[in-house]
């Protein structure tokens, strides 16, 4: 090289901000953009069908409406079921697997990869699949019912029913991602802690309870944070099995967002709606970022 | 050579260095001696440049480098962990900063300089291996290398050898004091170690909490210590502390028993405060098993075998001692044991305001040395000092 | 309370062998301390002992009861380990409580038991913060107080002290040598740090390559190393090793021969052994520098050029040279330091010198006592 470079090297504030800049210009198209615009769009009374009318300001009068209606709360309600339900059974079968897989033995990589498999199929693809299989004449989960004495159900056509399906169908395609975080954060914990705890005289039962679930609880609820929102914003799987029916007494308040933007296409009204799940999952999350800023400020 | 004026850094709320100022000689080994969290390493990575000053100033060769890139001050570092480069073989890692832009030599050169440092540190067998096959002590010399390789204008050694076995740590001190020799190096040494650094050093600072406490050669220490903190860092056992108090003329172990100081009784001068911590190097206490007149009572808490001696340490109501004594010294643990202080042949025993004890700081602290002539007179300083 | 005997133990892993063939008997109540450069298998033998690492020969028996098999549950030890194995997430009461709930213990003995162990360690202030809160030598005193609360029958730590500074490794080894000798337990003690070995040991088990080189109290160690490399290890710095040769009827040291003047019957015994290679071992402590040449009673004087002279302290030191190498003295007072002085010597303690196997290493069993 002929030219000299001064020895004077960019200030690290220069070349911090360099490296940002991209990620934080696609924030903001990408996402700040689009909240604004939503939020927006919940004070007005506008359906983007007519977008060539001049939408009207009408302050929270989409909020009011949708506070008001009583549907409305059935399907929170009923939202509330399927998420419980569902991420109850997830963890408790996640870690439980999770705890098998912790020991050595022969062909565990390859069961724990066959393990991972439904997660990673597209969520619309597991809905139709199940549908066939919770197929009240002809579907195999009758069949089995049958071959082990019981009576055939009407799985999709029935509220209650219809609700342990999608529950079902949900948990086999997350359970996998249980068993995933539960297994990272059970191999995170240091072997001398489990040493220390033999020499202790600790039981096996005593060992889990009192060292390795503590230990792993910040993954754990990280988990559970990302499982909760997930099922809350349950909708595919819904479409698929049952399409909010029989009636619309299986419909999630997602399920109630696309319904009232994309078939109704009462835009304000669903941009209103899908503000006030914002808020309900954004408040999830400071319950839970508290909770692991307490943890690691103890450490 | 290096100067460091006012040195003052803060994280957060917690100040990690406090207005330091030394000054390091040219072919000096400077240790910094003071426990975990002390500033150590705050102070090399300032020097270093890897840490930038809040306030103050470094200059090395009476230039102002406070705010120099690292890589243009002329300085090598070898850090607690090792810090290699884990893709690169025992050459390429000696050889790196060789290869740098700013120091780049011909192949020649770097060949011919890797090779000899190789050869002074004993590891020219292992310039081909991978340095994850290395063992610890091994490693340390491949780090050690590394740093003198471009022989720098100062070497700046973060706990280098406190991750070895101890007799490695033995070994790899000899060999850092004969390369400080052979290459008149100049070094800046952080340590926890008190044997090492009394091994090593040509002079000795005293860091803790962020604060110097003192500057000197080990037996400058000795003779003067100047804070609390110095008697209690140097020496294996360290200075003995005893909260005392005056009473009039005479001064008073904790509450009740009275000391038997027959030099200062009558001489302890007005101004001095009630309440005192007393230091006392264990060389100048004076330990029997049998009672005695003019002996303080206590107990042998634990006994300590040495090679050639024994260390004792000696329990007196909430206060303690440790002494070395005779290897034939019959003390046994529980036995009752009777001690003074014979500060009559003491080189250097020291007084201190009990507010240095509780808190590390001596602010607007009253100070004074005793010098024992016929004319008793009296100096400001931080201890009482006999001498 | 237990004793500990271990038989022929041995320990293979797919490679090389970590323990080999370990005989010892550990009697009630004593403090042994396995003591080794990293590597040598003490930490492995440990480990056996914990029931941690099933031994692949060989037995251990806990007063006479073969344990190779068992569990670390089912045999009553405790263990302390090198990186401080607290639990985390439990506050320090909790994790000195935690193997006495794993018991089942009632909860007014585990209250009582808690109370006894924090007055006697004095963690009363400490008692609700979390581990990671506390300094490196607080947590290990909290790991050994909950390695000792339940009172085991074997006590082990495993290098408890190397992880903590210098200043508080010193404070620890003597609180951990009054508690033991208070308690009473049986224990088995790991380290490389020969100070602490000698400060804690009641035997000290000396092991190199997976073998055990020499067993005895701190002092037989120290006086009467098996061979060249107990000499070595034990002491701070080790034994000095000289090679010498006797030729016509004097002793004379290293390649250039440098005489150190012995008395008769020594020189006649050296004799004795013919032309087996030999090297004289001292410590430096007992090197001394005097100013008179005569009359040193039990001394060999030696004339070498001295290079340094410094203090420590109130310790005084002197460098000496022996062909090309520094050897280093220790002078009793401060008298020498001054200077060159034409008639001093440096004397060797002859009731301190040992004889070694120049080829094995072996200490040969000759003194030089009344010389």
């Amino acid at each position: 090289m002929k030219t000299k470079t001064t020895a004077k090297p960019l200030s690290d504030r220069i070349i911090c901000t360099a490296f940002l800049a991209p990620c934080l210009l696609i924030l903001l198209f990408m996402v700040i953009y689009p909240f604004f615009s939503l939020l927006n769009y919940s004070f007005l009374r506008f359906s983007i069908l007519r977008s060539a009318q001049s939408p009207e300001s009408v302050g929270l009068d989409n909020y009011q409406f949708l506070l008001t209606d009583p549907e409305l709360w059935e399907r929170f309600i009923f939202t509330g079921q399927f998420v419980v339900l569902s991420v109850t059974i997830q963890f408790l079968l996640g870690i439980t697997v999770a705890y098998f897989l912790q020991r050595d033995f022969r062909g565990r990589d390859f069961l724990f990869t066959v393990l991972m498999m439904p997660m990673m199929l597209c969520p619309i693809v597991v809905g139709f699949l199940w549908r066939y299989m919770f197929n009240s004449e002809w579907g195999v989960v009758n069949y089995l019912l049958t071959v082990f004495g019981g009576d055939k159900l009407n799985w999709l056509g029935v509220t209650d029913n219809a609700l342990w399906a999608v529950v079902i169908a949900d948990t086999w395609m997350w359970t996998p991602f249980v068993i995933l975080l539960a297994t990272a954060a059970f191999r995170g914990i240091p072997p001398a802690l489990y040493e220390a705890a033999d020499v202790d005289g600790a039981s096996a039962n005593f060992r889990f309870f009192r060292i390795t679930l503590p230990l792993s609880a910040p993954i754990l609820f990280i988990a559970l944070l990302l499982r909760l929102i997930d099922s809350f914003k349950q909708y595919d799987l819904f479409f698929a099995l049952t399409g909010g029916g029989p009636g619309s007494s299986t419909e999630t308040v997602s399920f109630v967002v696309a319904k009232t933007a994309f078939s109704y296409f009462y835009t304000g009204e669903a941009s209103a709606l899908a503000v006030i799940l914002l808020i309900i999952i954004i408040g999830l999350s400071l319950i839970f970022v508290r909770y692991l800023t307490a943890l690691s400020e103890r450490n | 050579m290096l100067e460091l004026r006012n040195i003052s850094k803060r994280y957060g709320t917690t100040t990690a260095l406090d207005n330091i100022s030394f000054e390091i000689q040219p072919n000096e080994i400077f240790v910094l001696l003071g426990p975990t969290g002390a500033g150590k390493s705050s102070t090399l990575q300032c020097v270093a440049g890897l840490e930038s000053v809040q306030t103050g100033q470094v200059l090395f060769n009476a230039h102002d480098i406070t705010d120099q890139h690292p890589m243009v001050r002329d300085m090598s570092m070898v850090f607690e962990g090792y810090n290699l480069f884990s893709t690169l073989n025992v050459h390429d890692n000696i050889a790196f900063p060789l290869r740098s832009a700013i120091y780049r030599q011909s192949a020649a050169e770097i060949r011919r300089r890797v090779e000899r440092v190789a050869r002074d540190l004993h590891i020219d067998h292992l310039l081909e291996r991978d340095v994850e096959t290395l063992s610890g002590g091994e490693r340390q010399r491949v780090a050690i290398a590394r740093a003198i390789v471009r022989q720098p204008a100062l070497y700046l050694l973060d706990e280098p050898l406190s991750a070895l076995d101890l007799k490695l740590r033995e070994e790899l001190r000899l060999e850092l004091r004969r390369l400080h020799e052979r290459h008149a190096a100049t070094m800046l040494y952080a340590t926890h170690d008190y044997h090492g650094a009394a091994a090593i050093a040509d002079r000795i600072g005293i860091l803790e909490h962020g604060q110097l406490y003192q500057v000197g050669t080990l037996n400058e220490l000795y003779r003067d210590p100047q804070h609390v903190r110095v008697g209690a860092l140097l020496g294996s056992p360290c200075m003995a502390f005893f909260p005392a108090r005056r009473d009039s003329n005479t001064l008073r172990l904790g509450e009740h028993t009275s000391l038997a100081l027959t030099e200062l009784t009558g001489a302890l001068p007005q101004a001095l405060p009630e309440h005192l911590l007393l230091g006392v190097w264990p060389d100048d206490i004076e330990l029997s098993l049998n009672e005695a007149q003019g002996f303080q009572a206590g107990h042998i808490y634990a006994v300590d075998f040495r090679g050639t001696d024994r260390a004792v340490q000696v329990q007196h109501g909430e206060q303690y001692f440790r002494k070395v004594v005779d290897i034939d010294f019959p003390a046994r643990q529980g036995d009752p044991c009777w001690f003074r202080f014979t500060l009559s042949r003491s080189i250097c025993s020291t007084l201190a305001a009990e507010r240095g004890w509780a808190t590390p700081r001596l602010e607007g602290e009253q100070r004074w040395v005793l010098a024992k002539d016929d004319s008793i007179s009296w100096r400001h300083c931080s201890f009482l000092a006999v001498v | 309370m237990a004793e500990v005997k271990l038989r022929d133990l041995s320990v293979r892993f797919s490679d090389f062998i970590a323990v080999d063939g370990i005989d010892l008997d550990i009697a009630d109540g004593e403090m042994v301390v396995f003591l080794g450069p990293s590597g040598c298998g003490k930490t492995t033998t440990l480990r056996c002992i914990a029931g941690l690492q099933a031994p692949t020969g060989g037995q251990i028996l806990f007063n006479g009861e073969r344990v190779n098999e068992q569990h670390p549950i089912e045999s009553n030890i405790a263990m302390v380990f090198q990186f401080i194995a607290l639990y985390p997430h439990l506050r320090v009461k909790d994790n000195i409580c935690f193997p006495l709930k794993a018991r089942g213990m009632p909860r007014q003995d585990i209250a009582r038991k808690l109370e006894w162990i924090s007055e006697l360690f004095r963690l009363e202030d400490i008692l609700n913060r979390f581990p990671a809160s506390l300094p490196p030598g607080a947590r290990q005193k909290v790991a050994l107080a909950r390695a000792v609360v339940r009172e085991p029958n074997v006590l082990l730590l495993d290098e408890p002290l190397s992880a903590i500074d210098e200043q508080f490794r010193e404070e620890m080894r003597w609180e951990l040598g009054h508690l033991q000798k208070q308690l009473g337990f049986t224990t088995v003690y790991v380290t490389h740090d020969q100070r602490e070995a000698m400060s804690l040991a009641d035997r000290i088990v000396l092991m190199r390559d997976g073998k055990i080189v020499q067993v005895g109290t701190p002092r037989q160690m120290y006086e009467d190393p098996a061979n060249d490399f107990a000499g070595f290890f034990i002491g701070s710095p080790g034994m000095y090793f000289i090679d010498i040769s006797v030729k016509n009827e004097r002793l004379l040291l290293g390649a250039e021969g440098t005489q150190l003047t012995v008395g008769p019957r020594l020189l006649q015994t050296l004799t004795g052994l013919g032309d087996r290679p030999l090297k004289l071992g001292i410590r430096p402590q007992h090197i001394t520098l005097t100013t008179h040449t005569a009359g040193h009673n039990g001394s060999g004087v030696l004339t070498a050029p001295i290079v340094d002279r410094y203090s420590i302290g109130r310790e005084h030191y002197f460098d000496f040279q022996l062909d090309d190498k520094v050897y280093q003295g220790q002078s009793q007072s401060g008298t020498h330091m001054s200077g060159h002085n034409p008639d001093e010597a440096i004397c060797f303690d002859l009731r301190q010198l040992r004889f070694f196997d120049r080829n094995t290493g072996e200490c040969l069993e000759l003194r030089s006592e009344e010389d």
